[in-house]
Formats: C-alpha cells, structure tokens, sequence
C-alpha cells in the first residue's frame, strides 16, 4: 500500500479542485463546531444530497474536512464561554476556561489548536501505515472488551473530582441514571411515562447545551455584574503565544494522548468522547502535580484534544476495513460511500490506490489547513474575551435556546434543555462538578448494553467478562487507576500539604524565637 | 443553515398564500414554486435516511419540484409518523414509512398506524437472511443439526430485541422448532463485526451489510426468507425451498398524510412510477445495491394488509405486545 502513496500525494496535490473542497469543509467545520447544537454531523447530512453528483473522492474529502474541522471547533467555545461545542470537548473546558480566567486566551486556544493538529497527523499517520492490522485488532473488542474498556473511562470520574470523590460519584450516577431512560436493550420502555419522544432516551445534544451552558447562565445570573478583566486585545502578534508552554509539556503527553485516541477511534461505537476522557485520566495520572488539573493547566488541554482529534484518524479505519463507523460522523460519511457505490470492506485496502489512500493524504491536508484556520482564527476567537459579560451570556441563553430546538426541531428538546439546565445549575450550587454527570449518560448505554450482552451469550454466567487477556489486563488497570486516584494520590497529597505546612509553622517558630 | 431553509420556505409559503388569495384559480399540483418536504424519521445518515435521501432526490425530478429532506427522528420512528400523521394533507408534505411502523403500531408505542396514511407506493423490499461465518457451517441442515445438539447454546444476532430482525429470527425458530439464543446488537454493523469476531455463530439480517463477506467467502448466506431467490445471491436456497414456510423481509414506503386527496396521491404514484422507469434512477440503485422494488398504490395497500397481521400475531407469540 506505501508503494502508492507517491502517486496519491501527487494525485492529491495536481488538483486544486479537491484542496479547495478540504479547505471549505476546515471552515465549514469549525464554524458548526464552534456553535452549540450545529454539529458535523448535521451539517454533513445536509450537504449529502449535494454530494450524490460529485465524484467520489472530492465528496469524501469534503466530508473528512468537516469532520476534522467541527471536532476542532467546539474546543474553541469549551475554553471561551465554557460550553462544550460537542461532548469530546468537555474536559478541554475544564483547564481551557481556567486559563482564560488567568488572562491567557491565546495560550490555551494556541495549545488547543497545535494539540488537535498533532493528534490529527498522529491519527493520520497510522491510518496510513497499520489500517489494516489495527482494523483487525479491534475485532478482538467484543462484549466482554467493551465493557472493560467502559469501566476503565469511568475511572476517570475519580480523574476528574477535584474536591470530593464521593460527589463525583454520585454525579456520575445521576448520569448513569439518565441513560436508563428509553428503550432498553431487551425492548422494555424504561421511564418513559408512555411518552413517545423518551423512547430513545433523553436527547443528548440538548443534554450537553442544558448542563454546560445554561446552567453557566444561570451561575453568572447569582454573580454581581463585573466588567471582565482587562483581557488585551490579542492581536496576530501573539499567535504563538503557546509554543513556550507547549515546549514544558514536552512530546509525550501528546504522543501518550494521540495513541490512546487513535486506538479509542480504531474500536467501533467508542468515539470521540471517550477518548478524551481517558486521555484526560492518564495524563493526570501520570503527571507528577495532578492537584494542578482543572486549574488551567496545559496539560489538561493537551491531552484530550490531542486524543480526540487522533480519534478522527482511527475512526475512518472500521468504516473503511468493515463499513462500521467508529462515530456518528463516520456514520455518515459510510451513508455517502455506499451511495457512491463504494463498499467499505478488505478489498477497498487492496484497490487502495484509487480512493482510500488519496482519501488519507487529504485528510491529512485537512489538519495542515486546519493549523493555519484555527491560528489565523485564534485572535477572533479570543476576543470574545473582552465582551462585557451583560452582552455575552444573554446571547449564551439565546443561543442555547435556539441550539436545542434545532438539534432536534422540536420543543420537547428545548424543555429539556432548560430542565437539566436548571437541575444542572442546582448541583453546582451543591458544588457538584457537571462532566461526571455528562460522562455517566454517555457511557451508561455502553457499560449495560455490552454486561448484559455479554451475560446472555453466556448464559449468566459471569466469567465471560475475563475470558479473553484484553478484558483481563483492562480490568486490572481500571481498578489499579481507581485505586490510584481515590487511595494513593489524595495520601501523597495531604503529606505534601502537611510538610508544607510543618515547614511554615517551623519557619515561623525560628522568625518568633528571633 | 436549516434557519435559512426554513426562513425561505416560510417565505416561499406566504407568497404562495398570497397568490391563492389574489387569483381566484386554484394552482395546479404540484406548484413548482413551492418545496415538497420529506419527513424522515430516521437519522441523518443511516441506512434508511441515505436510501431515501437518493430516492427522493431522483423523485423531484418526476415530480416537477424540489423535495427536501426533514429529520423527524426519536421513538422508533414514531416521532416522525406522528410529525407525518399530522402535517396538511396538500401534497407539500410526503414521508419515509418503513417496517418500524408495524412494531410502534403494535407494541402501543404511539397512537399510529400505516393505516392512517395514503400509501403512495413500495421503494425498497430485503429479504431477511440467516448468515454464518463460512468455516462454521455449510448448509441449513448442519445449522439445524447443531442447534438440536446444543438447545438455547447457538447464538444468533439481532438489531434490537422486538425489532425486525427478532421478530424474524424467533418466527424461524418456532416454524422450524429450534431454540436459539438471540443476542441483540444497536444495529446491523457491529452484528457483522460480532460475526467476524466470533462472538455470535450466526446473524438473523438483510443482505447488504455482509454482501462484502460473503463475496470474500468469509461468510455464507444459509438461506433467504424470500418467496423466490435473491438475485444478489442466486446460488443461496429460499427458506421455502427447504421446506421451511418462512418469508419475511422489511420495506420501505413513501406515504402522504392522512386525507390528502386522491387527485394528488395520483400525482405522486405516476411521479414515482415514472422515477422506477428512470434509467439514471435504476443505475444508482444498482450501484448501491438499495433493494429497490416498486409496488403501486394498490398493491403497495394489498402488501401491508398481507404481513400487518402476520407481523401483529408474530409480536403477540414473542411476548412483545402490551
């Protein structure tokens, strides 16, 4: 297959008409992205009957740039209004929005922007070179797997409870309770009170909107109205403001993070989400000042974008070696392949020459125009900074409103959206933390769906869910990290904070005695 | 986007009202000014969504004005039939109904039946298939055979438990008398990659999601629940042959709300009967191998009053009905 990829770069490259379609879909993607309830997902549903026309290759390509695009751009609303534009960046919010607060927009949307593009190619590049073997690998994820896998991202609930673990628990529960809602998998309507709309659960985009951004309305309603903090006016000067802090974090994180979301992306059905959360988990547990995440740290924006956007890359592997999307996007895209009568299978790699590996190189063209969009993007974004908070969060609300009517083109959407909104704002006021809750619901269907599974091939009986090595070595590491987060760190903790404090009080005792 | 869409539509609407009011002729259907919107109750992108999404777009042509496609998703589909059951019955709304209706209907999940609509006609028709992994068995018998030997061991995937292929797979069972271990999945891919991996022995589903495999030779079709063979696998026997009396399969219609009146339900069937002779039509469906099979009116009526009823006693013997 790498004998050919000469001739794909060349192909590639000789036709402005495809790089023109890659920079349109960048553009069109980070702005979908960046909006609350516009998704990629949608706006390539809207854009496929325009595609049946177009040749194969220039309808993926235009495809695969919103993709990478409206993953990238809901990291630029998480950091600069604290609302997530799509579930994959809700830990980006966490030490993105921090770092805002601390006056430095550029560094933390510069850092997202150089994470995703790093992650991008890290996904790209072993798209190109391990598709195949990594497409049979993930054949090995079945039931018992997945549903390692999914008690291995619970752990980071633990990652991400800054003051109580037991609080985020229960969040995390309230989450898990909210994915019961619906039909569940042998059939049976669970809390639907013979509604119709709650058949297939609560609406998750309205979910997102109603916990992350009016919720956050509400918040500042209760705060005394302040004029924001002279943010300066970032001017193009200062676009790479980030490369200094990027140069301490080093190359691994990033590297760990991209390998974790490209493997995450190569299993179907796992997404871009999921892949973010772990990433988040292992960087903070791998990090010698974990106490420091969720204070705006680079490292907490780092690893999860650079995870989720590695998962792009890995997404497109299952779609293409088996024709099972790895996403909802890559759902998608599979419905315009087909349509083109491309069928996704092993035989697609064998005649790769003509579509799957063009297909690679542009979606690798596709993070490099995406570096240059979201830098020269950068000092637009970090301006809304500066708007008076009177103007902004207004706007937030409406925006919000509007968000969850269109995510799914019905009031039902828009009153949920206010109601978990408010239920939201309530625990935050408990000082409970919202991505828990966020992470409960989405991996909630997961988690049961493959137990259950798993219990019924069996027959009940529960050693099925260690019957393979993979389930076996993910099991022992979820309960190590659990372990880890909710025994070791918290000890290690509180003896620094107790020699500090010994320290002071000698010091003290000396400066009396004096 | 869609606020645009739907802001001119608006606006392209009230003009139209505008006309109506000032000229005292009633415009002909279809007004060529005015967009036909297509409820989909399926999501953006699945199998169902991309197959009518093409038809549609191939309708237009036929029809002499454009057609849109709406998302109305969520309850099974329900959502969307409700959408479609109470949208103005003047031609301007048309919608996607598919075998889904006949679990809602039955299962009470929503006061909607096909019977509530104007069937325009068929689009598509599969054929439900039992599928293997080709080292496992050869042919239906030996799957018999090793069913007999193991009761309620041999696992066979489905897309939702009381959803089509359930249904389907538990009819075989009962009409050959076998107990089987169903497994449901969220849909018909990861059924092929449980398959593949190993985890089920054989999948209760339609062809095109593992014509791919079978091609290869990795899997094998044991036998079709079709009343005559499948061209997309002429060698594979139907269940009938066999000597099992099991026919089932899943369809796509394209149906108008409720009272739209007969003039312009006539309009849309010639527009789709037109759309079937189609050549360009006829190669895109060949090249996506999407099933397409036409059915007037008619017929399409004397289809669903045949399986309604079969589906409905199906669902009261698997426990699924309230």
């Amino acid at each position: 297959m790498l004998a050919e990829l000469p001739d794909a770069i060349t192909l590639f490259m000789g036709d402005l008409r495809l790089i023109g379609f890659v920079c349109l879909g960048v553009v069109l993607g980070v702005f979908v992205g960046a909006v609350p309830g516009l998704t990629a997902t949608l706006a390539i549903a809207l854009l496929l009957p325009f595609t049946f026309g177009m040749p194969a290759l220039e309808a993926v390509v235009l495809m695969t740039g919103i993709f990478v695009g409206g993953i990238y751009g809901g990291s630029a609303t998480a950091i600069m209004v604290r609302v997530p534009g799509a579930p994959a960046n809700t830990m980006t919010m966490l030490d993105g929005y921090e770092m805002l607060k601390q006056g430095k927009p550029e560094v933390a949307l510069g850092l997202a922007t150089a994470a995703s593009v790093f992650g991008g190619l890290v996904g790209g590049i072993l798209l190109i070179l391990f598709a195949p073997q990594l497409a049979r690998f993930s054949l090995k994820f079945q039931s018992p797997e997945i549903f390692a896998l999914v008690v291995l991202a619970l752990v980071a609930v633990a990652a991400v409870s800054q003051q109580s673990l037991v609080k985020g628990l229960i969040a995390t529960v309230i989450g898990l309770m909210i994915s019961t809602v619906g039909i569940d998998l042998a059939g049976v309507p669970r809390y639907t009170f013979e509604m119709f709309r709650l058949y297939t659960g609560v609406p998750l985009i309205p979910l997102v909107i109603g916990l992350f951004a009016l919720a956050e309305v509400l918040r500042r309603l209760e705060e005394p109205h302040s004029r924001p903090k002279q943010v300066a006016w970032v001017s193009f000067r200062r676009i790479f403001a980030f490369v200094p802090v990027w140069r301490q974090v080093g190359w691994k994180l990033p590297l760990k993070s991209s390998l974790i979301g490209a493997v995450i992306g190569a299993l179907p059905g796992a997404g871009a989400a999921m892949a973010a959360f772990l990433a988040y988990a292992e960087a903070k547990r791998s990090s010698p000042h974990p106490e420091k995440f969720g204070t705006g740290i680079p490292e907490g924006i780092v690893a999860p974008e650079a995870s989720n956007n590695a998962m792009t890359g890995g997404a497109f592997i299952p779609m293409l070696a088996f024709g099972i999307p790895g996403d909802a996007v890559t759902a998608v895209i599979l419905g315009a392949l087909v349509i083109q009568g491309i069928v996704p299978g092993p035989q697609l790699f064998s005649q790769a020459g003509d579509l799957v590996l063009p297909l690679m190189v542009g979606f690798i063209f596709a993070y490099l125009v995406l570096m240059i969009v979201g830098l020269v993007m950068l000092p637009w974004f970090a301006r809304v900074a500066v708007i008076d908070h009177a103007v902004l969060f207004p706007i937030i609300a409406a925006v919000a409103v509007v968000a969850a009517y269109v995510s799914e083109r019905s009031v039902f959407a828009m009153a949920t959206m206010v109601a978990i909104g408010i239920g939201a704002w309530l625990m935050q006021r408990l000082h409970f933390s919202l991505v828990p809750v966020l992470l409960g619901v989405i991996l909630g269907p997961l988690l049961e769906r493959n137990f259950r599974r798993a219990l019924g091939i069996s027959g009940g009986d529960p050693a099925i869910l260690v019957s393979s090595w993979i389930a076996v070595i993910l099991l022992l590491t979820a309960a190590f990290m659990a372990f880890y987060f909710a025994w070791v760190q918290p000890r290690q903790q509180r003896r620094h904070e107790a020699q500090a404090a010994k320290a002071r009080g000698e010091a003290e005792n000396t400066g009396g005695g004096a | 986007m869609q606020g645009i869409r739907s802001l001119s539509i608006l606006g392209a609407g009230l003009m139209a009202g505008a006309l109506v009011l000032a000229g005292p002729a009633q415009a002909e259907y279809p007004d060529p000014n005015r967009e036909v919107r297509h409820i989909m109750p399926w999501g953006a992108g699945g199998g169902t969504d991309t197959v009518m999404r093409g038809f549609v777009e191939h309708l237009q042509k036929h029809l002499g004005t454009s057609i849109y496609t709406d998302n109305v998703t969520g309850g099974v589909g329900s959502v969307g039939w409700m959408t479609l059951k109470g949208a103005p019955p003047d031609g301007y709304t048309i919608g996607t109904v598919t075998y889904d209706i006949l679990t809602v209907e039955h299962q009470n999940m929503a006061p909607v039946s096909w019977e509530d609509f104007e069937i325009i006609g068929m689009v598509t028709e599969h054929a439900t298939a039992l599928v293997v992994r080709a080292e496992d068995f050869e042919t239906l018998d030996d799957f018999i055979a090793a069913a007999q030997d193991n009761p309620g061991g041999l696992t066979v995937s489905n897309a939702s438990t009381g959803g089509v292929w359930h249904q389907h797979a538990v009819a075989m069972e009962q009409e050959i008398g076998l107990e089987l271990n169903h497994v449901p999945y969220e849909s018909a891919a990861p059924q092929v990659t449980s398959l593949l991996g190993g985890e089920t022995m054989a999948a209760v589903i339609s062809l095109p999601p593992v014509m791919e495999y079978v091609r290869s030779g990795e899997m094998r079709v044991l036998a079709v629940m079709a009343d005559e063979r499948v061209e997309m696998v002429a060698d594979v026997p139907t269940f009938t042959e066999l000597g099992h009396d099991v026919v089932y399969g899943s369809f796509r219609f394209i149906a108008a709300p409720p009272e739209t009146p007969m003039e312009i339900v006539e309009v849309l069937e010639q527009a789709m009967y037109d759309t079937f002779q189609d050549p360009e039509f006829l190669a895109w469906a060949e090249q996506g191998g999407i099933g397409e099979r036409w059915l007037d009116r008619e017929a399409s009526i004397a289809y669903m009053e045949t399986i309604g009823p079969v589906i409905g006693q199906l669902m009261v013997d698997l426990g699924l009905t309230d």
